[in-house]
């Protein structure tokens, strides 16, 4: 018998591992400091962020529908560092608003918590734009216009757990109301946000044509200056710069306009343009605009711009300088290609500076077959099939053209006094 | 009276000469055997001697007659369940027959047999004869492959071996599909005891780690009976280590395998390593290169303060090899080693065994190719479209080792065993693979990547297991069971370089895709089972006996998970030239420039999980015979489940040990054996059984899986699902181990849970989520047979099983296949469940010579092709095509006692590839994955010490 009590001994030991009691533990809410507020998970009341401290986004701070988040002129948001799930970023989503409403004079910033930038000031000195990207998130504004997503008419923004429904955005109203953006400067985001995927600076999700944009800029992002996935907003006076992928990048069929816009290249710059069109069948016809714009590129690498799957549109009057001598305009796909061939995708008037380009001793550019002696060396029509003649032909009797001077583009004026890239001095050359 | 004139045990001393000389001198033994409790005839029981080769079996009746070489011979009579007895010193002189007379034999065989008598226990489960002998007395509808069988056909680990099981498919070579159900609804258990499983996505445990040369049999139930958990539907497979042997024996084997695209090839694909790896250590030198895990923020180079020189150091902490190497591969090697042996000592028996195994094995994938395909946007087009696809090579090596020791003591009325068990694996994965973004809107449309991932993989599985048996009387038998186990699943410092390739050559583009990561994944698991049985015989008279069962069970799991991630990003910008270790070497950030790679990372919390189960059992049951051919066995058992989650999501929701199941069920079971015959039975069987979410599922946790791309998110409101089992089966015993047996099963699920795509817009998110319910009716034929007809020499053990299920799809799957409908297509209601296949067939032929030495095998399994993925939204579903799989093994014993033994074996003969394929409505099936396996072909040298 006192091997069988042992044994039960034995048994009752492996009771004891019976875990505790269930503790539901609840985090958040705003902590206030001495001189900034951190700022954490969901907003579902309307708060005011004001420009006497700074405001720290913790992680993934979300104001969620039918709320209002105002951030008064002069404020300064900071990101903390963090990737994928413990990123940093601002969200609006759909049916929420923002009231952001800088001033030439008091622009509101976000930045990363690295920045040493201090209360009242409009920049910081230890960063380097060159290079300081990806420290934080950034900003994501989602809302309930037409948006041609890969199927259906909404979409989760790329980035955001499928589980957050503040996730989506989408939706029937053209004239939706996001808020208002206004004199903001956007820097050092961009990081990995979910997995392989790095956020864009400023991001538009099925914005409406009700939301006021302007006055926007974005400087060195790991991603994308500003990314519109469908929506109807306009956006008037945006700069980006030393961004790692593409200045100014459009998808599911944006159908708003973009009107006087700056872009510099950084060293690891891609596209200056990077349009893509619907994804799905719904909202398929959305066609954007871009006009006046400037934009710099770089002598090591980036192209001009990249027009791909369906992409539909007018690209007017843009003046591009100081690209490398191999950057094209670059038609991807038959169905762009068939659309610009029928006007959907308009590549007009636009000026091309070749003076710096060089030749070699047989009269050819360093690497390239081709010379510059018109404008549709520059213009490659990779669709398999495309008539090339003809659509060179096309892009030749658009308007578009090679200078050597400053022609045309966006009116500087705007970004003086308030962006990152004037207080740099990046603004000479415009 | 019937003869039985068939040999199935080859007994040692056969010798060369005897085999050449054209008549041999031999006489025969009869009698007959009963079953001493009862008085019963007992059939299959076999008669041999281990100084003669031959033999004979015990008919229906109990009858046998057996041939041996003349002489003075020690007969052994073996019957599974029941102790071998030894009749020594039986003269066999020409021309007689020696009548041995009534042999009684029990599991607890105290009289003498005339003729001077030992009396030793040993139970031959290992035998297939004996398994079906186990079969036919099983209160459950049992199936089982013993060591002899997976010998014959050549199986190296317990899922191959136990896919010659009715009704068994193996899934990616590890889990167990019973009657098409997934591994949910299957419980693994080692010695009737649970242990941890060591998949971070599953709830039950990979089989490839266990060796077939440490196994005895694997046993597996199909329907429940309350002594059982009620966590199984599908089946419990019972992995049964070796026993310890009732003489002394040692032996060893040694094997070479060739595949010739994979073995010896130049082309094979590895990565640095040290000799650690051989043994499966390599986690050693991956070790994360900070003592625990650091956050490091992407601007820590701005910090001041030497914040340059940390990013710095922190990035050179890494090791720096980041590219696969080409080199030879060699040829697979396993070696074995088993010993074992039994002392008699008083009133005591001591036995123990130890075995040991290890196998080295590469595989070379050229070609490998996984695609992804779309529904065109425009509905009315039918045909799927291009939108990525990734293709290269992957070296695989995989290095297995266990050690298994066990002892055990008899005592009077008192056993006692213990064994230790330790298995230990390690899979080092080199590939090089080029990715194309053809059209896919869900990434970078015309990004092209290079890709190199260096993978290892180390798990562990440490088990102990003790038992005390004791039989008061006999009527009372009392068994405890204790068994403890750790488990742990390492995927340490996983590499993946992407670079993106474009027309000027290499470039770091983050807007393609381009990437430089380092992972690390760390499981463990901890279980502690226990169990008390009882069982109290009643003597009802008339040699009838009920038993009444009872006991109960504890079992407590602890699963801890972790992730941690180094992303590696430019500070500045580089020329590439495509080579990972470029980087390495030449780029990492150095604080003087202030350029070059800079590391970031932290842990992720929603990545990271600690869970824990209790599951708390009570159960009684009895056998009751009714009338003279009829036993109905009924009871319930209660089980008492909480599940406790510690871990967080993104959204700031954190939970600390917090309840997540508190379930409370009582589950019946009532079936009925009708022995129509003493050689068929009817059996009928009812029951209720449970299935529970695993740790991940009930949880918060959002893990991204970067070898598939996707991220699992959990569900907190899952509930558990409750199923219940209809059974018949009609079976047919007949000589020599043949069988036939007809089976049908109906199974309705309660809240069955599915793994679906969170919502249409994030189709690489996936979560589990209850349907309402699902049903599943199947059938199952088993043939044994001898094919006497062409030759006494041959037999056919085949098994065929067809299934039907039905799932309802919920609203959400709906809502996003709708969306995408093409121009005439219709949805259903329901649907077929994911991963079931809907057929499933084993056919194998033995030849077997005993005489000559000579046995082959050859087996062929297949599955009908099934639902592997769901598709949503405008991806389509993705099947897992048949995989026909025809194998040969044959071996040759030869030598003086035929201790030594050479064999032969061809892997996928017919050299099918196995692949899964987009189906769509209307549309060309398209490759999703796709992998050249080849034929393989293996030697192998095993001798028999002792």
């Amino acid at each position: 018998m006192k091997n069988k009590t042992l044994l039960f001994s034995l048994i009752l030991l492996s009771f004891f591992f019976t875990a505790c009691d269930s503790d539901d533990d609840i985090i958040t809410e705003p902590t206030d400091n001495a001189n900034s507020v951190d700022h954490s998970g969901f907003i579902s009341e309307d708060e005011t962020w004001t420009s006497d401290k700074f405001h720290i986004l913790k992680d993934r701070v979300v104001v969620k529908s039918g709320v209002t988040l105002t951030i008064e002129p002069g404020t300064i948001v900071k990101g903390e560092a963090g990737t994928g799930a413990n990123a940093s970023s601002l969200v609006i989503a759909r049916g929420a608003k923002i009231n952001a409403a800088g001033t030439a004079e008091k622009p509101i910033i976000f930045t990363s918590i690295a920045d040493e930038i201090a209360l009242g000031e409009k920049f910081g000195t230890n960063l380097d734009p060159t290079t300081a990207t990806g420290f934080w998130g950034g900003l994501v504004v989602l809302g309930n216009a037409p948006t041609s997503p890969k199927t259906g008419s909404t979409e989760q923004i790329e980035g955001i757990p499928a589980d957050v429904t503040e996730g989506n955005y989408g939706g029937p109203d053209a004239e939706d109301n996001s808020g208002t953006l206004t004199y903001v400067s956007i820097r050092h985001g961009g990081t990995l946000i979910g997995e392989g995927n790095e956020i864009n600076g400023l991001t538009l999700g099925g914005v409406g044509s009700g939301t006021t944009v302007h006055h926007i800029e974005v400087v060195a992002n790991v991603d994308d200056g500003i990314e519109c996935f469908g929506g109807t907003v306009n956006i008037d006076d945006a700069l980006v710069m030393y961004q790692g992928d593409d200045a100014y990048d459009i998808d599911q069929a944006y159908a708003g306009t973009i009107d006087n816009f700056i872009y510099i290249a950084g060293e690891s710059s891609d596209h200056g343009l990077e349009i893509d069109g619907p994804e799905g069948s719904e909202n398929s016809e959305g066609s954007f605009t871009l006009k006046n714009g400037s934009l710099m590129g770089n002598a090591v690498q980036g192209e001009f711009a990249d027009f791909r799957s369906k992409a539909r549109g007018t690209v007017d009057g843009l003046y591009f300088f100081g690209f490398n001598q191999n950057a094209d305009v670059e038609l991807d796909e038959p169905v762009v290609s068939g659309n610009f061939a029928s006007g959907a995708l308009n590549i007009a008037n636009n000026s091309f500076n070749s003076s710096a380009w060089t030749l070699d001793e047989d009269g050819l550019p360093d690497g390239s077959t081709t010379t510059w002696s018109a404008v549709e060396d520059i213009f490659a029509d990779k669709a398999d099939g495309a008539d090339a003649a003809a659509s060179d032909a096309k892009f030749v009797s658009s308007g578009n053209k090679l200078v050597t001077a400053k022609d045309g583009g966006a009116d500087k004026s705007e970004f003086i006094g308030w962006t990152l890239a004037d207080a740099k001095g990046l603004l000479s050359d415009f | 009276m019937k003869k039985s004139i068939a040999f199935m045990f080859i007994l040692l001393s056969f010798c060369v000469k005897a085999q050449m000389s054209l008549k041999v001198q031999r006489a025969e033994v009869t009698g007959k055997i009963l079953d001493i409790s009862n008085g019963e005839p007992l059939v299959s029981a076999t008669i041999t001697s281990p100084t003669s080769n031959g033999g004979g079996y015990s008919d229906t009746e109990g009858n046998f007659t057996a041939s041996f070489l003349l002489g003075s011979h020690d007969i052994q009579i073996k019957l599974m369940g029941y102790d071998t007895k030894i009749i020594s010193n039986v003269n066999l002189a020409e021309g007689e027959v020696v009548d041995l007379g009534i042999i009684k034999i029990g599991v607890q065989a105290q009289d003498a047999v005339k003729g001077g008598v030992t009396i030793r226990v040993k139970k031959a489960t290992n035998s297939e004869n004996a398994l079906i002998v186990a079969q036919k007395k099983s209160v459950n509808l049992m199936d089982g492959v013993s060591a002899q069988a997976f010998k014959k056909a050549g199986d190296g680990d317990a899922a191959s071996a136990a896919s010659r099981v009715t009704g068994v498919s193996v899934d990616g070579g590890k889990y167990l599909f019973i009657r098409g159900l997934g591994d949910r609804y299957t419980k693994t258990v080692l010695n009737g005891m649970e242990i941890p499983g060591l998949d971070p996505d599953r709830n039950t445990v990979q089989m490839d780690i266990f060796p077939t040369n440490l196994i005895d049999n694997i046993v597996i139930l199909k329907s429940f009976t309350p002594n059982l958990a009620g966590d199984f539907t599908g089946g419990w497979v019972d992995i049964q280590t070796k026993d310890f042997q009732s003489k002394e024996a040692m032996s060893i084997s040694l094997s070479l395998g060739f595949n010739p695209a994979m073995n010896l090839n130049s082309n094979y694909l590895s990565h640095e390593s040290t000799n650690a790896d051989l043994l499966a250590f390599g986690k050693s030198s991956r070790n994360l290169p900070f003592s625990e895990p650091k956050v490091i923020p992407k601007s820590e180079y701005t910090q001041s303060g030497g914040g340059a020189q940390r990013a710095e150091s922190n990035a050179n902490a890494f090791s720096k090899n980041m590219d696969v190497m080409t080199q030879s591969s060699m040829l697979n090697t396993s070696f074995s080693l088993d010993y074992g042996n039994q002392y008699n000592k008083k009133n005591k028996t001591y036995g123990f065994n130890v075995a040991t195994g290890y196998s080295n094995t590469f595989n070379y994938y050229e070609n490998v190719i996984f695609q992804t395909y779309l529904r065109k946007e425009d509905k009315s087009v039918n045909e799927l479209t291009l939108a990525e696809k990734n293709n290269g090579s992957v070296g695989e090596n995989e290095v297995l080792w266990s050690t298994l020791a066990n002892g055990s003591i008899k005592a009077g009325k008192h056993g006692f065993s213990t064994s230790i068990f330790h298995t230990r694996n390690g899979v080092k994965k080199s590939s090089k693979l080029f990715y194309e973004n053809v059209a896919n809107p869900f990434g970078d449309a015309g990004a092209k990547l290079d890709r190199t991932i260096l993978y290892y993989n180390q798990r562990t599985l440490t088990n102990l297991f003790f038992k005390h048996e004791f039989k008061k009387d006999s009527a009372w038998k009392f068994i405890t069971k204790l068994s403890p186990s750790i488990s742990t699943n390492y995927e340490p410092d996983m590499k993946i370089t992407a670079l993106s390739v474009g027309e000027d050559g290499y470039k770091f583009n983050v807007g393609a895709g381009s990437e430089i990561k380092r992972l690390y994944r760390n499981l463990s698991e901890k279980n502690i089972n226990s169990k008390f049985d009882a069982e109290r015989k009643i003597f009802l008279g008339n040699s009838k006996v009920s038993k009444l069962k009872f006991g109960i069970a504890h079992n407590y799991k602890h699963r801890d998970f972790g992730v941690l991630q180094y992303v590696f990003q430019p500070i500045g910008s580089f020329n590439l030239n495509g080579d990972p270790n470029q980087i390495f070497n030449e780029y990492l950030y150095n604080a003087e420039s202030d350029r070059g790679y800079a590391v970031f990372g932290e842990p992720i919390k929603s990545n990271e999980f600690v869970s824990s189960m209790n599951v708390m059992g009570a159960y009684a049951m009895n056998e009751l015979p009714i009338g003279a051919r009829t036993t109905a066995i009924y009871g319930f058992r209660v089980e008492k489940s909480d599940m406790f989650y510690t871990g967080e999501n993104t959204n700031n929701e954190a939970y600390l040990n917090y309840k997540v199941l508190d379930e409370m069920n009582i589950l019946p079971s009532a079936s009925f054996v009708y022995r129509a015959t003493s050689d068929v039975n009817v059996r009928i069987a009812a029951s209720q059984t449970i299935a529970r979410p695993s740790f991940k599922e009930k949880s918060l946790a959002q893990i991204y899986d970067p070898i598939s791309g996707r991220t699992f998110i959990g569900n907190l409101d899952l509930e558990q699902t409750e199923i219940t089992n209809l059974d018949l089966r009609f079976e047919k015993f007949m000589k020599r181990g043949e069988l036939i047996s007809v089976s049908g099963f109906y199974k309705h699920f309660n809240n069955p849970i599915e793994i679906v795509v969170y919502k249409p817009e994030t189709p690489t998110n996936f979560t589990p989520r209850n349907a309402v319910s699902a049903d599943i009716y199947g059938a199952e034929l088993e043939i044994r047979k001898s094919l006497s007809f062409l030759s006494d020499k041959l037999s056919l053990a085949s098994n065929f099983s067809y299934i039907l299920s039905q799932v309802e799809i919920t609203p959400n799957e709906r809502i996003g296949k709708m969306i995408e409908l093409r121009e005439g297509q219709t949805l259903d209601d329901k649907r077929e469940m994911q991963g079931q296949a809907p057929y499933i067939i084993n056919v194998g032929m033995n030849y077997d010579n005993r005489e000559s030495g000579f046995i082959a095998n050859f087996s062929y399994n297949v599955q009908g092709p099934k639902l592997s993925i769901v598709g949503i939204g405008r991806l389509p579903d993705v099947y897992t095509e048949s995989f026909h799989s025809l194998n040969l093994k044959s071996s040759y014993s030869l030598g003086k006692g035929k201790r030594s033994q050479v064999s032969f074996a061809v892997t996928n003969i017919l050299n099918d590839i196995p692949v899964q394929v987009y189906r769509g409505f209307n549309a060309e099936d398209q490759i999703f994955s796709q992998r050249q396996l080849q034929r393989t072909f293996k030697v192998g040298y095993s001798l028999k010490i002792k």
